[in-house]
Order: structure tokens, then sequence, then C-alpha cells
């Protein structure tokens, strides 16, 4: 299968801290992989350099066979080899917030729209028509008139979703998609990304919902302090933890299955 | 007593008077705000994206109008530009009408110098109210910087702003009674000749309160009216 | 900028300068106790005075500060019963002393604005705590509910003394000279516009960094976390 993203010696300090400390990894088309690890370990700053909404200290990403690298210049400024590649990156990475960030002032359908015109330059009924079918597949389709103020965390976060299946993305991102959502409604969101991993998209997911990841996951990845501990299947991961940092998240995460 | 305020107000002309005057100051407050405005919005941006020396001079200009009173602001525009004018009218020989029409100009303007300064703030504090992660979506779904200000991040400020400009105007609105002392017949200045005239100050001003009292009690109507249909979307706000 | 109009308008600002710090002052002394009762007054359960105190503000925030002081200044002074009243007659008839009146009736009803809003964003369950624990309504009142609203409205009250200073200008309006006054007859007397606006608006500059400066200090005295 081929390979749509290649993560090589990822570094990210803030200040003289690495959150970041050169990790890299691949990921195969169709993969779904669960980054995991304590709070702060960084998973979420992984998530953002992938698509640049955080600018990594060092380190590439190639995405699709294009690579962007970025590199720490004598005065200690990041320099980005190909930063016109970003703007491509991202058109066909999709990203899932964990509080949604859907535009309030825009109904349900307009959220899904606005980069379908103006970033693929569909024709307005196009537009709709597409959104309308993405809509309708994370159930959402008959909320097409509502503001998202009007919907639950959970309706908004599958709406979130809709969005970034739209633009039919080759990779989707998930920063902790369930987080915000009160418990009684992670369960539908839930269920959008495992139909979504069945049908074969390639979706790079950071969470806490240990049980769902091992479920879903071809792979998971174990951050900690910024150094990538162990990548490997669920079932490895949780039967040989290779450090003593993965036996002891795993056994404060999930102690029943233990 | 009743008669008396008859022939005082409809025989010698005074309401009519008066109400030209109130014309005056609306015309004046509008036109006032809205260059403000116009002027205001671009230095916002700038301000708000930090833009070197630019930002430094809008940050002095603002700290200045808005520390002084509006009343010094009026004295340094129309004494600072009485010169000027009259010599460039005498030049090309339009000395008659810009003489009827300078006092209206330079009283734009120096309201539009005032409330620009406020708008300034106003419109820079709802840019950077809107919240970052609205911003971080377009970037992930790869809208262009032009098109996320132009369709997510302006229309969100200007509704954030709503409240801010309402104060504005309300401000600007009353600011314009302070035209009235370099003599532009405005509400105030009107006001201030009846009572001269007919001996009956309390009246007149109080007249004068009474109807800028209606002003801003429409206007604010008016303004509530447009933050409840523009904030749709913001659920309790 | 020239030397000579600067030591010529300097003297003449600074005695100005007294004039806009005493009605100021006044404005805030007074302004600022009276802006706290008209502000409960708003938040009361007698329905009498809340619309009396609803009305004053309304109008007073409502219409010009020049019109205030002219009505104050020129208008009661028409009025007959003023004229043969003693106090009332000190009170308006005197340039500073109506300016001064006119300054306290306006920041006091932007202050009761301050106040009732800091009032009405109390938690509500600080004050039930306070009632649960048997406190007397006056002691809820004073060692709860207006420490809480002090601290609450202390920002916004900083931009309304603010603002005390600069309405202070409009006393030049009724012959009172103060700082803007002053700058006004400079402005016609040298022509040197420019020069003459430079000096005072560093003047009043000077006067709202002491008060800004002043109030921070009281918020961060006042403030729990230092």
């Amino acid at each position: 299968m081929n390979e749509v993203l290649k993560v090589h010696e990822l570094t990210k300090a803030f200040g003289s801290t690495n959150v970041l400390d050169g990790i890299s990894f691949r990921m195969k088309e169709g993969e779904v992989i669960s980054l995991i690890g304590s709070s702060g370990c960084g998973k979420s700053t992984a998530l953002r350099c992938i698509n640049f909404l955080e600018t990594p200290t060092s380190g590439q990403i190639e995405f699709m066979g294009q690579a962007i690298s970025v590199s720490c210049n004598k005065r200690g400024e990041s320099e980005i080899v190909n930063a016109s590649y970003i703007r491509a990156f991202r058109q066909r990475i999709g990203m899932v917030f964990q509080n949604f960030n859907l535009w309030p002032h825009r109904t349900v359908l307009g959220n899904v729209t606005e980069s379908l015109v103006y970033v693929l330059k569909m024709s307005r009924k196009q537009a709709e028509e597409v959104a309308l079918s993405a809509l309708s597949k994370v159930g959402m389709a008959s909320f097409r008139d509502r503001y998202p103020h009007q919907l639950s965390g959970g309706q908004q976060q599958r709406v979130a979703f809709a969005r970034v299946l739209a633009m039919r993305p080759k990779l989707m991102l998930c920063d902790e998609p369930t987080s915000a959502l009160d418990p009684e409604l992670v369960g539908e969101v839930l269920k959008v990304i495992r139909t979504l991993a069945e049908e074969g998209a390639t979706i790079l997911l950071v969470t806490h919902e240990m049980r769902f990841a091992r479920d879903v996951s071809n792979r998971m990845i174990f951050l900690q302090e910024g150094r990538l501990e162990q990548d490997d299947t669920p079932e490895e991961l949780l039967r040989n933890p290779a450090t003593e940092g993965v036996k002891r998240f795993l056994s404060s995460v999930m102690p029943a299955s233990a | 007593m009743l008669a008396d305020f008859w022939i005082l107000m409809v025989e010698r002309g005074w309401a009519l008077a008066l109400l030209r005057g109130g014309a005056v100051t609306i015309a004046i407050g509008l036109l006032g705000m809205l260059l403000g405005f116009v002027v205001a919005t671009p230095l916002a941006v700038l301000r708000w994206q930090k833009v070197a020396v630019v930002s430094q001079l809008v940050d002095a200009y603002s700290i200045v109008v808005r520390g002084v009173p509006g009343l010094l602001v009026i004295y340094l525009l129309f004494f600072g530009s009485v010169d000027m004018v009259k010599t460039v009218a005498t030049t090309f020989g339009y000395q008659d009408s810009v003489d009827n029409a300078y006092p209206y100009i330079v009283g734009v303007i120096a309201i539009a110098v005032i409330s620009c300064a406020y708008s300034i703030e106003v419109i820079r504090g709802a840019l950077q109210a809107v919240p970052y992660g609205l911003l971080e979506a377009a970037k992930s779904l790869a809208l262009p910087t032009r098109i996320t200000f132009s369709r997510i991040t302006f229309p969100l400020a200007l509704r954030l702003a709503l409240g801010g400009i309402n104060n504005v105007w309300q401000m600007t609105i009353k600011d314009t009674s302070l035209i009235s002392v370099v003599g532009l017949q405005e509400l105030m200045r009107t006001a201030a000749i009846a009572a001269g005239i007919t001996r009956s100050p309390f009246l007149f001003y109080c007249i004068a309160a009474a109807l800028f009292f209606g002003m801003t009690a429409v206007s604010q109507t008016l303004f509530s009216r447009a933050e409840r249909a523009l904030n749709r979307g913001f659920g309790g706000r | 900028m020239n030397l000579d109009i600067v030591t010529y308008a300097i003297p003449f600002l600074l005695v100005g300068a007294k004039t806009t710090l005493l009605i100021a002052l006044f404005g805030i002394v007074f302004g600022f106790p009276f802006g706290i009762v008209v502000g409960l007054g708003r938040g009361s359960k007698n329905r009498v005075l809340r619309n009396i105190c609803d009305t004053y503000c309304a109008i007073f925030r409502g219409t010009p500060m020049l019109v205030q002081i002219f009505v104050i200044y020129y208008g009661l002074a028409q009025v007959g019963f003023i004229r043969h009243n003693p106090v009332l007659w000190w009170l308006i008839g005197d340039g500073l002393n109506a300016a001064i009146l006119a300054v306290v009736l306006n920041t006091g009803a932007y202050t009761a604005e301050i106040f009732r809003t800091a009032f009405l964003s109390l938690p509500k369950g600080l004050i039930e705590a306070a009632e649960a624990c048997g406190m007397s309504p006056w002691h809820v009142f004073t060692r709860v509910k207006f420490p809480l609203a002090l601290r609450q409205a202390l920002p916004a009250y900083s931009s309304e003394a603010a603002i005390i200073v600069k309405e202070s200008s409009l006393a030049s309006t009724i012959t009172v000279l103060e700082i803007t006054g002053y700058a006004k007859r400079l402005m016609s007397e040298t022509f040197a516009i420019m020069d003459i606006f430079i000096i005072t608006a560093a003047l009043y500059l000077a006067i709202n960094v002491v008060a800004l400066t002043a109030l921070k200090l009281l918020e961060r005295r006042l403030s729990f976390v230092r």
C-alpha cells in the first residue's frame, strides 16, 4: 500500500524545553494510528506540527511524496524548506479539533461549504451537494440550516467531521475529538470515527479513550516527554510494554485489562 | 403660559430652527462617525497585526486623542486650519462658498478624528477577541488568508464589536455638541442663540437636552435590535 | 517648537491645571460615593426609589455634558426660587461651583451604572454562603457584597476617572478658565496652535498617568492575588 505520511526526526522546542524530541514514524494508506500518552507528552503538538499549525523546530514531514523540512539556523530560528507546500498539505489533510471550532456565524451547511467554495473552487450548488452528502454520512444532513450553538457538543463534532470529510482528505488528524464532550455524547462521535476507519480512511488520532483506540487502531504510538517510546500493534503494545513508562501509563489508564 | 410657549415655538419659528439644528447634529454625527470608522478599520487591522512603526503611530494617536478633552481637539483643528483654508480658498476664488461650508467640513473632520481613536480600540479589541481556534480551523482547511479574514475573522469581529461601536456612537452624537463652541449652528448652538434672544435659557437648554436624549434613546433601541439580528449563531450572547 | 512660546504658555496652563485638578478632585470625592448610592438605589426593592435613580441615570447618560452644564449654569439661574435661596444660588451662581456640580451629577450617573453592574455580577453562591452562616443583611453588604463589588468596579472606574479629568474642560464654556480654557486663549493669542496643543496634551496625559497609576495601585492593594 502507498505511504501517506512520513514523519522524520520531528522536534519542537518551546524555549529551552523540548516538547517533541526527534519523533519518526510512517503511515500507510488506510491505516489508523492512535497517539497515546499522559497529558503534556506532546501528542497534540505532534499532530499540530503535521499540518503546520505549529511550526516544528526541526525535522521533516513528507506527505503524499512531497516533503517540507525544517532546520534550525545559526540564530536559532526555524527555516522552512518548501513552505509553499503548506497549503497543499492542509488541503489534503483534514483536522478535527477538541473544541470543534465550528464558525458560529455560519450554519451547519455554511461551515461545510466554505472551504469547498474558496479552496476547491466549487460552485455554490456543487459545494452544497458535496456538503450534504458529507453531512448525511455523519447523520447531520437534517440539521443543515441550524447554527452551531443550537447543537449539542456531539452534533457539533459530527459537523466538524463532515466539514473535513467534504474535502476528501488523504489523511485525517483528530485531536482529542471526544475530550470536550459530555460522557453520554462520546459514543456518537466514536461511531463516526469507527465507520470512517472501516471504510479505509487514514486517521491519526490523539485520544484518551484507550479501549476505543485499541479496537479501532492498526498501530498505537506511545509518547513520553516528547520521545517516542513504543510504536506497535495494539495487541503487542498492551501485551508487551517496551518500557517502564508504557507499563505505568497502561496500568493507570486501563487497570482492568492489565 | 401654554400660549406663550406656542408663540415662541411656532410663530417665532424656534421649533423649526431647533429641528433644523437637530438635523445638522445628526448629519455631522453620522458623517463623522462613518468617516472615523472607515479610517479606523484599516488602522485597527494594522495595529492588530502589530505592523512595526505603524502600530506605534496608531497607538500614539489613539492615546493622545483619547487622553485629552474633545474640546481641545476641536480647538486644534479649527484654529489650526482657519488660515490654511482661507489661503487655499482665496487663491482659487471660492471665498464665499468655503466660508459657508468650512465649519461643517472641519466639524465633521473633528468628530471623525475623535471617534476614530475610540473605534480603533473597539475594532482591535474585537479582532483580538475572535477565538483563535476558529482561525486555526480555517487554516487547517487551507482557506487563503484573505478569505479567512473577510469571511471568518472580520464578520465575527464585527459582531463582537457591535456593543463597543454603539458606545462610540452614543459618545459621538453627544460630542457633536462641542462643535457649537466654534460657532457651528447645530442643535446646541441654535438653543444658545434662542436662549439669548428670548432670554429663556432654561426652556431652550432643556429642549436641547430632550432632543439629544431622544436621539440617543432611538439609536440605543436600533442598536439593540441590530445586535439581536446579527448575533444569531452566538446563542445566549 | 518655539521656546519662547513654551515658557510663555506653561505658567498659564499650570494655573489652569490647578482648576482642572480641583474640579476633577471634587468630581471624584463627591461623585464616587454618590454614584455608589445611586447604583444601590437602582437595585433597590423600593419601586419609587428605583425609578427615580433609573431616570436620573438615563437623563445624565443620554445627554451631552455641555447641555447639562448649560442647563445648570444658565438655565437654573433663571428660576426665581433658586435665585432667592442663598444656598442654591451659591451652588449654581458661581461658575466654578456650577461646573463642579455638573461634573458630580454627570459622573454620578456613570459611576452608578458601573456599580449597578458590579453588584449584579456578584456570584450568588458567595452571598448565599454569607447568609447561610447567619450574617445580618447589613453585614452581608459591608463584609461581602461591597468589598467584592468594589474590586469588580475599580477597573471601569479608572476610565471614568480619566473621563472626569477630560469633562472638567467644559467648565471653560461657562467662564471658568481651566487648562483647555487657557489653551484656547493662548492659541488665539500666539497663533502657535500646534505648540500649545502639544504642551496642553502633555499636561493632560501627565494628569491621566498619575490618576490611573494611583487607581492601579489601589486596585493591586485590594486584589487577592499579589
